[in-house]
């Protein structure tokens, strides 16, 4: 018994698949319901290396822009801070007020930049 | 590759991968065409996971029959519906009665096989695989596949043997 008959056996004896046409239909159906995965969206390989550059130049963007505001916030601080110490100590009635009521003011500060902060964020947009 | 390219290939390879599924299961094949369908729908989800180092045809068939290996599992754990009185042993009327023992001479001969014999001499003389693509689809090493193409091709002999005695 060789090779190529028991091959011509399987061969001859094989169902033969009926109902091509209606099996691709169902699947191809069930296929239309579902989301397009993105490796069969037909973009090419460069459209989408296109894609993700233009994404993280976005991105960078938004780090710099981000980086220059924290810089500019942080010297504006610094300079409202130098200020008003400059004028505490350099105005009495000012400093006896704050040595009073420093408490309350550290209240207060703390409420103002948390309020500034929460103010910002909700602003943010991308 | 679009979804109308993806489709077409599957379009290409529906009939040796039902007909695989089909004498897998015994020859049902509304089963067969149930894990079809749920290997197609598996393999157009995870397109992005084909990395091409197989044939398209190679790795839908592992996907096809991983399904099927999953479906045996469930099987095997729940029990089967009881058939009641007037239903059991009854052939299906409906069905074309030279459609009933259609094909039987091969499920006669392959059915003394174990499953990995079955499948994998079903994926050799059925489908013509490669042994490579064999050991890519049921995922079974080189000398296993070998050793059990080896088992089933005797076992087809000497079926076929006393075949050709009668």
């Amino acid at each position: 018994m060789k090779e190529k008959e028991i091959r011509q056996f399987i061969h001859d004896n094989m169902p033969q698949v009926r109902g091509s046409e209606a099996f691709m239909a169902e699947l191809v159906r069930q296929i239309e319901l579902l989301p397009i995965p993105a490796s069969l969206s037909g973009r090419t390989e460069e459209e989408k290396q296109a894609d993700i550059q233009a994404i993280m130049s976005v991105v960078r963007s938004i780090k710099r822009r981000n980086r220059l505001a924290a810089v500019a916030f942080g010297a504006g601080a610094i300079a409202i801070l130098a200020a008003l110490t400059a004028t505490v100590f350099t105005v009495p009635v000012i400093r006896d007020f704050v040595l009073g009521n420093y408490l309350y003011i550290a209240i207060a500060f703390t409420a103002a930049v948390l309020a500034f902060a929460f103010a910002f964020l909700r602003t943010s947009r991308l | 590759m679009d979804r109308n390219q993806f489709i077409q290939q599957l379009e290409h390879e529906q009939g040796p991968l039902r007909r695989f599924l089909c004498v897998l299961c015994g020859g049902d094949s509304f089963r067969a065409d149930d894990l079809a369908q749920e290997a197609m729908l598996k393999a157009y989800m995870s397109f992005g996971k084909f990395e091409g180092r197989a044939k398209f045809s190679t790795w839908l068939f592992r996907i096809a029959y991983n399904c099927f290996y999953d479906y045996k599992s469930r099987a095997s754990k729940t029990e089967s519906e009881e058939l009641t009185p007037a239903y059991d042993r009854k052939p299906d009327e409906k069905a074309d009665p030279a459609a009933r023992f259609e094909h039987q001479e091969l499920y006669m001969a392959i059915g003394g096989l174990s499953e990995a014999e079955k499948t994998v001499i079903l994926l050799f003389y059925m489908e013509d695989k490669s042994i490579k693509d064999i050991e890519a689809i049921t995922g079974m090493p080189s000398g296993t596949v070998r050793s059990h193409l080896s088992r089933g091709r005797q076992h087809l002999k000497a079926f076929l043997e006393n075949l050709s005695k009668r």
